[in-house]
């Protein structure tokens, strides 16, 4: 892939992050043309893209659970270094992490309340973002309330909560599933279990 | 000039970072992300916060519209414009509602903004607490810790020396209950714009290296006492001379043959819309 396509493909997915992050709890899609495949990885491919799209030289990443393979490939795609879990910009937790993967986000850093831009951001891979456990989610970048559903196989909503208790440090999610789809949680949305519910 | 340079001008490496400054600007609303402020081909304090963040954001389906106090045409509005048409061939319009980016100087449009629309704003000074506190150091601790009695202290003194508060633009908001923020010196008249806006509203102040946003539908409060609420600027019931509107943000000048001071819509585009609609109507 030549610099310019690369380029215009990082620029539509910026945007497509940038619009999940901002209209918080809506899923959105990325394109299909945006996809490459990572055959030797064991991270969705719309994983990599985005971790193409923000991460560079400058920013340190922990792949939770992750083979040496996958590891190498982000830092060789990417010009990020492997970084522990609790100094990381950036943590992903695959789609098949253990089911203690919530010690990675448990160690992840929040931030200080003069730079709570100095914490981490969370990239879950999960089964769906369109059907699974429902919350009722509140907060900025939300119209009064919305109903969101992500089915992933541990406890990220325990994990979750537990950073953010402390307004402005927290930790900031994006999850991801095998379609491309991406729903994001920045710090600020507040979110209510909906007890029996499953799907939006 | 600019065709043969990188789409968008900025390398990637700068737009990476930009791009990571404003996720992080949307997920904590109000606060100001540090960032790396690039060298641009204009001068700092010429809207160059704002050129990074849409030049970092746009893509060729984009369509941009720039505006520089309101106008389309000004110098200043018209450079920005050709700077980031040359360098992305993107379609520009004047029509606010058909533009996906909207980079300004400022002013908020009269036409309301809508879903999926993103206002990028040229700020020249993103600290609130600057005429009270002039270490950076300092405001960083006072945002740090939620103190923003220099903010009221400096209201207060304004009512108590002329009797109101004093802030001809740039009236500080407050965001989402938490961080106060200065809204780029829009007039008074838009600060209510802000609130619960369906747009995405991103800040950039390149002398300052700061971004800063306000996502959709986030409460954004004018700060006011009870006893002196927060007032828009009033017209005294002039109209616009050419439209004969009232309800929007009008600009005073005079009439240099014959001295008379008249008021004119300050959007230039929204003026000319309604002119046209109404040449419209007379010819049906």
């Amino acid at each position: 892939m030549d610099n310019k396509t690369r380029a215009y493909r990082t620029q539509k997915i910026f945007r497509k992050v940038l619009q999940s992050m901002a209209y918080v709890g809506r899923p959105v899609r990325i394109p299909k043309e945006c996809i490459s495949e990572y055959p030797d990885n064991r991270l969705f491919p719309a994983t990599m893209e985005i971790l193409q799209t923000l991460l560079d030289t400058t920013t340190g990443f922990f792949c939770g659970d992750a083979d040496e393979n996958t590891v190498r490939e982000i830092r060789l795609r990417t010009s990020a270094y492997p970084e522990k879990p609790e100094a990381a910009d950036f943590i992903v937790i695959p789609a098949d992490a253990a089911e203690n993967a919530a010690r990675h986000v448990e160690a992840a850093k929040t931030g200080t309340i003069y730079d709570p831009h100095c914490s981490a951001t969370v990239l879950i891979e999960c089964r769906s973002v369109l059907r699974g456990s429902a919350y009722l989610c509140r907060g900025p970048g939300i119209d009064a309330a919305i109903r969101i559903a992500v089915q992933c196989s541990w406890n990220w909503e325990k994990s979750r909560r537990e950073k953010n208790t402390e307004f402005p440090l927290g930790i900031d999610c994006i999850f991801v599933d095998g379609e491309g789809n991406l729903l994001s949680l920045p710090r600020t949305a507040k979110l209510d279990r909906q007890p029996g519910k499953e799907g939006v | 000039m600019f065709k043969e340079k990188h789409f968008a001008f900025l390398d990637e490496s700068s737009k990476k970072e930009i791009r990571r400054a404003v996720l992080k600007a949307v997920a904590i609303p109000g606060y100001q992300v540090p960032f790396a402020s690039r060298e641009l081909p204009i001068a700092r304090g010429w809207g160059t916060g704002g050129l990074q963040i849409t030049l970092s954001l746009i893509g060729e389906d984009d369509i941009v519209k720039v505006i520089d106090q309101g106008s389309d045409e000004s110098v200043n509005a018209v450079s920005l414009r050709n700077l980031i048409q040359e360098t992305t061939n993107v379609r520009s319009t004047i029509r606010t509602q058909e533009a996906t980016l909207i980079q300004t100087r400022h002013r908020i449009p009269e036409t309301p903004l809508k879903e999926g629309q993103i206002l990028i704003l040229q700020v020249p000074l993103p600290e609130p607490l600057r005429n009270v506190e002039p270490s950076e150091y300092k405001t960083k601790k006072l945002h740090g810790e939620g103190d923003y009695s220099g903010a009221w202290l400096k209201m207060f003194e304004d009512i108590m020396r002329y009797g109101q508060t004093a802030t001809g633009a740039d009236h500080p908001v407050c965001v989402d209950g938490r961080y106060v923020m200065a809204p780029s010196p829009i007039p008074r008249f838009d600060n209510p714009k802000l609130d619960n806006s369906p747009a995405l509203l991103l800040f950039g102040a390149g002398r300052e290296k700061k971004i800063y946003a306000v996502p959709p539908y986030t409460q954004v409060v004018s700060l006011a006492f009870d006893d002196y609420p927060f007032r828009r600027e009033r017209f005294a019931g002039e109209k616009c001379r050419l439209t004969g509107l009232s309800d929007v943000y009008l600009d005073e000048l005079t009439d240099e043959t014959t001295g008379e001071i008249y008021y004119q819509i300050n959007d230039s585009s929204y003026l000319l819309e309604h002119l046209n609609r109404e040449t419209e109507m007379q010819t049906e």
